[in-house]
């Protein structure tokens, strides 16, 4: 059975992976739009660090859920750059979950 | 009149009245020695302790490596590129590596790497004054344990000390027995404890732990020296972002072998000395995970070979 995805292992597998669609991208417009998403991604990851992550939560799980989306896209898209417009989308969406969480954990 | 006796018969006489007394002694002695550990017993122990000794020595020079390092990268970042927003600037160069959160964790793996030392010791030698040394420092390690990091009571404490304490002397193989017996039982939830909370601080899989930090400093470090060298204009920028790249890939390498490769040995240890505990108390036993360990830490010390290449 697999296991249950897990926000820090798929969000820092997002960061690394993105990190590598940003080196492999040539077009200057979606290179910069993944440079900003990349800055957010890590600033997210940065207020999740030596916290205690509320793991029941809703939050937690949509975000962990538009994470492993959001990678899947970003690996299709280091295999054809073409298909980063819809990653781009996809870590938007991840980014905006995962702010949700954060602010929990701010609240 | 009575004769007198002469020293032979004098001597063989206390001999006979004593010999009682010194055959007890000696089938006492013997017994005693004969209740150490097994030949098969002391290899587990000897295997268990050397790699879980080697295993808290390298976490503990990990710790410090990937402190510094995540103070090189931001500080390369900075030479780079400024301090940005929401970016840790001069003042925050170690971001979540702080001293105190470092030498926490260091404690940890000090204990590792003292019950290891400990149990090598009374595994390897007869000599009271390393077994005395090798007791201090365990001692020490346990004590100097942060709270979050303790699992192990005072009695539980004082037991292992007690024991120590009274290696020595004729009986020394059967005290040694006993302690490793007393300082294995009564160390078993403090090691899994420790070894949990390690394992997950150089995981990156595991939610927010240090490891984390370590690949959000390293990831942002080439993504703007990337940013820097495709805008550079001269050979100085291009140089600086060549070196900040350079170093940025070498923390990504050490991060996928060596703390990947700490992480399952920690992992390992854990269940080997869940294994070692039934090792001292049963004379039937298996040593799956103590040669899963061994072998983690050699694939643990090949990762830091090739890296100091």
């Amino acid at each position: 059975m697999p296991e249950d995805p897990v926000l820090g292992k798929s969000l820092g597998k997002m960061i690394a992976d993105l990190t590598d669609l940003i080196l492999a991208t040539k077009e200057p417009v979606k290179k910069k739009k993944l440079r900003a998403q990349h800055k957010k991604l890590s600033k997210k990851l940065q207020d999740l660090i030596d916290k205690t992550v509320p793991v029941d939560t809703v939050e937690y799980k949509t975000a962990t859920a538009a994470v492993e989306e959001g990678n899947k896209a970003i690996r299709k898209a280091i295999n054809d750059t073409a298909q980063a417009a819809d990653a781009i989308t996809k870590i938007a969406k991840a980014i905006s979950a995962i702010a949700k969480l954060v602010a929990i954990l701010a609240a | 009149m009575k004769k007198k006796e002469t020293p032979m018969k004098k001597y063989e006489r206390m001999f006979h009245n004593r010999f009682p007394i010194l055959a007890a002694a000696l089938v006492a002695g013997l017994v005693l020695q004969g209740c150490g550990l097994t030949l098969a017993q002391k290899k587990a122990v000897g295997d268990f302790s050397s790699a879980t000794a080697a295993v808290g020595k390298t976490a503990s020079s990990e710790l410090a490596t990937m402190r510094d390092e995540v103070i090189a990268m931001n500080v390369s970042r900075i030479q780079l590129k400024g301090v940005e927003q929401d970016e840790p600037g001069l003042d925050k160069l170690e971001e979540q590596f702080t001293v105190e959160a470092t030498m926490t964790r260091q404690r940890a793996t000090d204990a590792l790497r003292t019950y290891g030392e400990l149990l090598k010791t009374l595994a390897e030698t007869d000599r009271t004054e390393d077994i005395k040394k090798s007791t201090d420092e365990l001692l020490a390690s346990y004590q100097g344990l942060p709270d979050s990091y303790r699992k192990m009571s005072k009695e539980e404490l004082d037991a292992v000390a007690k024991a120590l304490q009274a290696v020595g002397g004729f009986w020394v193989e059967y005290e040694k027995a006993k302690a490793v017996k007393t300082v294995v039982n009564n160390s078993n939830l403090q090691i899994a404890h420790l070894c949990k909370l390690l394992q997950e601080d150089f995981d990156p899989g595991v939610d927010g732990k240090l490891s984390s930090q370590f690949l959000n400093t390293t990831e942002r470090l080439l993504v703007d020296a990337d940013e820097v060298m495709e805008k550079s204009k001269n050979f100085t920028e291009r140089a600086a972002a060549t070196a900040a790249l350079q170093k940025a890939k070498e923390n990504r390498l050490r991060r996928d072998t060596v703390v990947k490769a700490l992480s399952n040995s920690i992992g390992t240890v854990s269940a080997a000395n869940a294994e070692l505990v039934k090792a001292v108390n049963s004379k039937e036993f298996t040593v799956k995970d103590i040669e899963a360990l061994q072998k983690n830490v050699k694939i643990l010390s090949d990762a830091i070979q090739v890296l100091r290449r």
